[in-house]
């Protein structure tokens, strides 16, 4: 604002100061009704008039000042852009946190009470910093966000109660209907002259399991609401009792073999085995209704099917997540221990690192490696199983960008560490050649595949490592045998450096690889 | 009030919720997540995220609620994030009662009433349902300060002033899901004189008090947010205007769509670029340039593809091997690059081309001369000239003539001449259209004549403002955006406290204090046009904000983003 000529917002006469368009706004535009706006447009006047503690500031409002910042000529600096505070930039105090701003960076209202805390309700608006500003309780929130998941499972469960006697008494029936009709087939198989016998003796008991709808009080189906004729026929529904049609299109009813409802239902008391007792070869069946069918196994057929172990592409998955795991709990401690390093050497540039965190990092991002190549051997065995159904073809495909991606963004900073690591060398590995096949492994990781070639180097490193393995662990007994113990400590190291290298070289040859 | 973190917020609720079942049983939450959307939520997602956020959030199947010939995969988590409409309400209870994947989570993007609630309950016989949550996000956000509820007029009017149940209905809800997502319980204000309005901000109001209790229990605010709604027939004039800046052209000459730019029919359009994605959200040029005008846009745009060429240069020496692994380093940020860089250069070309072809230069000159200047013999002489103009699109004379009519007192002999030249030139059809319209806002365009000259002072800072915020901007004196919508006079009134209670009321009639104090101006408003804005208006609460820098910040919304043709059909009805 330009202290010289201001002019009025409302009426935008000139005024040559302040004073002039303050006592102009009071007397012109009555903004001197009470002595609480007087305060507050003092307090926002203020705004373009540095305001020290001023002891002969005679203002009627009586806000507390104690915790403001003194002003210390060429010294105070303004919290927001660190700007030295003059008269020029102005100097004033947040009011609610008592910091020194300059002009530019005390834009904001908010309301105090009057010992300077944020009153929304009561209080008086007053000049504040941007942060306390922002720090008002409600003020940057956002996402409302309601969760009704205990007021449906309530209103579930109530609900389901009710269902759940209904369907008590279906698999009550359900199982003295299956039981008797087997025994009675039992009692009289093979001889027919009791066969007509057989059939009413069934007729009877099915009726006294389930009371059967009187015929002719019905005339549409109970499923789908077609009339009975001629052409569509009445079935009792030897469960609920209820008469529906039979209709090949609509499958209001069906006639389902005894064996398959039993071995579909095996969690409920039978007295009878499916496998055991030769349920398949019985010739009985029963007649359902549709509702009586999905009330009784379609419940049984979901949670059979959540149970079912894992297979193919979901298993191959599983095993993915394990490894992204794993390289999600290493990446951070590689990052932090090559972090560490990077500070140290450009604090120092002619202090080597101390062979031991170079190694220690050589390991963890030797693992990394291991497991990104895990990783993509995973992937690439998912992509090759074949896919059942489209749902999994889908999967196959977003798996694959996905892990592409992700391999892409995390094998980033594994980069950097050759630039550390290769002066050092020399120093990091008795062998030496450690780091060069390092090197390699990135550029297979990029293409995500192994020539035939690089497999067979592989294959051969792999040798020459198993052998050397074994000869250090022989060596290691002898050396037992000889008490050579501080040489045993070495030889140790070694090997463990050896098999660290092993695991990573046949875990990158992945199923290329031979036991 | 960043439209942006409301919207990754509840994206990330969504993807990153957990099983419940994964408390007892380790291996639970390694199923793999399928994410079940319905037609409105489509969109949201899709303006939201790309796939790839999906991807790496194990996300690898998405799925509309409404296919039915979906598989069946119970080894899936399923995410449902749906609208609670009637029609996908049956979706889902069918869905329930044979589920197709092991375990349901369900997200409502607006408030559940509570028969829906049981009888979702009811069908979910297997109980596979591990979660119900309602989250709030049921309109589409566009720019981190603007979201639209693409609702066309057709859809929520039954004629041209009164509104339809269902689209009251609709309007209302997604108003609220705003409010909600903001956490806002705002004073409700809106023009008095439109009956549209009253309707919309009384049925907000009672939706509000309806739900006091239950959502809006949010701390007091020392100064009450203001949600103001606005008829779009107030200022016809700026959705009238050819437009100027980035991405506001895109919708006018090529068509932006839910982010969604369509190129297809560009000639010689490269196969790649046919259809482009185009958010501020990750295109970083893109968030630069939106709101410069095509001149700006042009000297950016020449930096971005120098810049460009630079980076290929290095990139086209390699000679060693250091070299191929730092290029291949750098090739997807590299590929990134190029395609955007064409993406861009094919856009505005195709705009320049429009541009050329329809003779825009000339007819916004006119148009914006028209607009800003009171009565001018030259302006009418170069409209006459215009008009008589063989090449100009019809369309383009008819909608002159209309912002004649708008701008100028109907002085009979120039309208008569008008009306001749325009028999001349058009079909009847639109010459009766343009009767149409005259008659429309023949009243309305009086009452805000003589409001202009009575609140001569308002303007006159209005004026002071934009002045300032264009010499900010450069763009004092750019001829082709003379005019000024409405809504920068009514932010700069807002921004005093000092808009007319007379035009503007308050509904519940809470009048907070009869003396305006400026103190008590709003600090978060929402404005909400009904009948649609545009992004040139967008670009302007942009502007504002940057301006006002926290001291005042504004969300624009509309029942849809407006091009011209879009607005002169909708006047049609």
């Amino acid at each position: 604002m330009d202290l010289e000529n201001v002019s009025c917002p409302i009426c935008l006469k000139k005024f040559d100061n302040l004073q002039a368009l303050n006592a102009h706004l009071d007397v012109e535009h009555g903004f001197n009704d009470n002595e609480d706006s007087l305060g507050s447009n003092d307090s926002r006047l203020a705004n373009g008039k540095p305001k020290k503690a001023d002891p002969n500031d005679n203002k009627v409002q009586k806000l507390k000042r104690s915790h403001w910042e003194r002003l210390q000529k060429g010294k105070s600096r303004c919290h927001a852009c660190g700007r030295t505070l003059s008269n020029d930039i102005g100097a004033t105090n947040c009011r609610k946190c008592g910091k020194l701003y300059c002009r530019r960076h005390l834009p904001n209202m908010i309301k105090l009470d009057l010992s300077a805390q944020y009153d929304p309700k009561h209080g008086k608006w007053y000049n504040s910093c941007h942060d306390c500003f922002v720090k008002r309780p409600g003020y940057n929130d956002y996402g409302e966000a309601i969760d009704l998941t205990r007021e449906f499972f309530k209103v579930r469960s109530i609900k389901k109660e009710d269902k759940n006697l209904r369907l008590l008494q279906l698999e009550n029936r359900f199982v003295r209907l299956v039981n008797g009709l087997i025994s009675i087939y039992k009692k009289y198989n093979g001889s027919i002259i009791y066969n007509l016998k057989m059939n009413s003796e069934m007729s009877k008991l099915e009726r006294t399991v389930t009371p059967w709808r009187e015929d002719r009080s019905v005339l549409l189906c109970n499923v789908c609401s077609e009339p009975f004729g001629l052409l569509l026929r009445k079935h009792h529904c030897r469960l609920c009792g209820m008469i529906v049609c039979d209709d090949a299109n609509m499958n209001c009813s069906n006639r389902i073999n005894i064996a398959c409802l039993v071995s579909a239902a095996s969690d409920l008391p039978f007295e009878y085995d499916a496998q055991k007792d030769g349920l398949l070869d019985v010739p009985l069946s029963i007649r359902l209704c549709s509702h009586c069918i999905s009330m009784i196994f379609v419940g049984r057929k979901f949670s059979k099917d959540v149970e079912m172990p894992l297979s193919g592409i979901f298993a191959k998955y599983e095993s993915m997540q394990n490894i992204f795991k794993v390289i999600d709990s290493l990446l951070p401690v590689f990052e932090d221990s090559l972090n560490k390093l990077k500070v140290e050497t450009t604090n120092d540039p002619k202090k080597a690192p101390d062979a031991k965190s170079l190694n220690e990092l050589a390991r963890v991002r030797n693992k990394l490696l291991g497991s990104f190549n895990l990783y993509s051997t995973l992937t690439r065995q998912l992509i090759s199983v074949e896919p059942r159904n489209q749902i999994e073809k889908q999967l196959q495909n977003s798996i694959k960008i996905a892990s592409a991606a992700y391999i892409n963004e995390k094998i980033l900073p594994l980069k950097s560490l050759p630039a550390i690591l290769n002066p050092e060398s020399q120093k990091t590995n008795n062998n030496g050649r450690k780091d060069e096949p390092e090197v390699k492994k990135l550029s297979q990781l990029m293409i995500e595949n192994l020539t035939i070639k690089e497999v067979k180097e592989l294959r051969q490193e792999l040798m020459v490592l198993k052998e050397q393995c074994y000869l250090i662990e022989s060596t290691i007994q002898d050396y037992k045998k000889q008490r050579r113990l501080e040489e045993i400590v070495t030889l140790n190291k070694n090997l463990e450096e050896l098999r660290s290298r092993i695991h990573a070289v046949q875990s990158k040859l992945g199923d290329n690889g031979f036991n | 009030m960043n439209l942006f973190d409301v919207a990754d917020y509840y994206i990330n609720k969504i993807v990153t919720s957990r099983s419940k079942l994964s408390l007892a049983n380790v291996n639970e939450h390694q199923r793999i997540k399928i994410l079940l959307l319905d037609k409105n939520t489509t969109p949201t997602i899709s303006l939201c995220a790309t796939q790839s956020d999906l991807l790496k959030q194990e996300i690898y199947l998405v799925e509309k609620i409404e296919n039915e010939q979906r598989e069946v995969s119970r080894h899936l988590r399923c995410l449902v994030y749906v609208k609670p409409t009637e029609e996908t309400l049956q979706c889902l209870l069918r869905e329930l009662r044979n589920p197709r994947y092991g375990e349901y989570q369900i997200f409502f993007s607006n408030i559940v009433s509570k028969s829906q609630l049981e009888r979702l309950a009811e069908s979910d016989d297997m109980e596979a349902v591990t979660k119900v949550e309602e989250i709030f996000q049921d309109f589409f956000i566009l720019n981190q300060d603007l979201f639209s509820l693409d609702l066309q007029p057709k859809e929520f009017l039954s004629n041209k002033l009164v509104w339809s149940e269902s689209g009251i209905a609709g309007c209302t809800n997604s108003l609220v899901s705003v409010l909600l997502s903001l956490k806002i319980k705002p004073e409700i204000r809106f023009e008095g004189a439109s009956k549209l309005c009253e309707r919309l901000a009384k049925e907000v109001f009672y939706e509000i008090g309806k739900n006091e209790r239950t959502f809006f229990d949010f701390p007091v605010v020392d100064s009450t947010p203001v949600l103001l709604i606005l008829d779009r027939k107030t200022d016809p004039i700026t959705p009238l205007l050819q437009p100027w800046t980035y991405q506001s052209m895109i919708n006018e000459y090529i068509g932006i769509k839910r982010n969604i730019v369509d190129l297809s029919k560009v000639p010689k359009i490269d196969k790649d670029l046919e259809k482009v994605t185009l958010s501020s959200k990750q295109d970083g040029f893109f968030k630069d340039t939106m709101y410069l005008n095509f001149g700006e846009l042009g000297d950016k745009l020449k930096q971005y593809v120098t810049n460009y060429k630079d980076k290929t240069q290095t990139n086209s020496q390699i000679d060693s091997i250091e070299d191929i692994k730092n290029f291949i380093e750098k090739y997807p940020e590299f590929r990134k690059l190029s395609g955007n860089v064409a993406k861009h250069m094919a856009i505005v070309g195709e705009l320049d081309r429009q541009l050329k072809t329809r003779n825009i230069w000339e007819i916004s000159e006119i148009e914006q001369n028209l607009s800003a200047h009171e009565a001018n013999e030259g302006d009418f002489s170069d409209l006459v000239k215009l008009l008589q103009n063989e090449n100009v699109d019809k369309y383009y004379k008819l909608k002159l003539a209309c912002i004649y009519s708008l701008t100028h007192q109907i002085n009979s002999d120039k309208t008569h001449q008008l009306i001749e030249l325009l028999t001349q030139q058009l079909l009847p059809e639109d010459v009766n259209f343009f009767h149409r319209f005259k008659s429309f806002f023949s009243h309305q365009s009086k009452t805000a004549q003589s409001k202009r000259d009575k609140d001569d002072i308002l303007s006159e800072l209005a004026r002071r403002f934009n002045s300032r915020m264009n010499s900010k901007s450069n763009a004092a004196e750019n001829v082709y955006m003379q005019h000024i919508p409405e809504i920068s006079s009514l932010l700069t009134e807002l921004s005093k406290n000092e808009l007319s209670r007379d035009r503007f009321k308050t509904v519940g009639g809470q009048n907070r204090g009869t003396t305006q104090n400026r103190m008590d101006m709003p600090q978060d408003v929402i404005l909400f046009v009904i009948g649609g804005v545009t992004y040139e208006e967008a670009r302007l609460v942009h502007e504002f904000n940057e301006t006002m820098n926290t001291r005042m910040r504004v969300v624009l919304g509309g029942t849809s983003i407006l091009s011209t043709k879009e607005y002169m059909n909708s006047i049609e009805l």
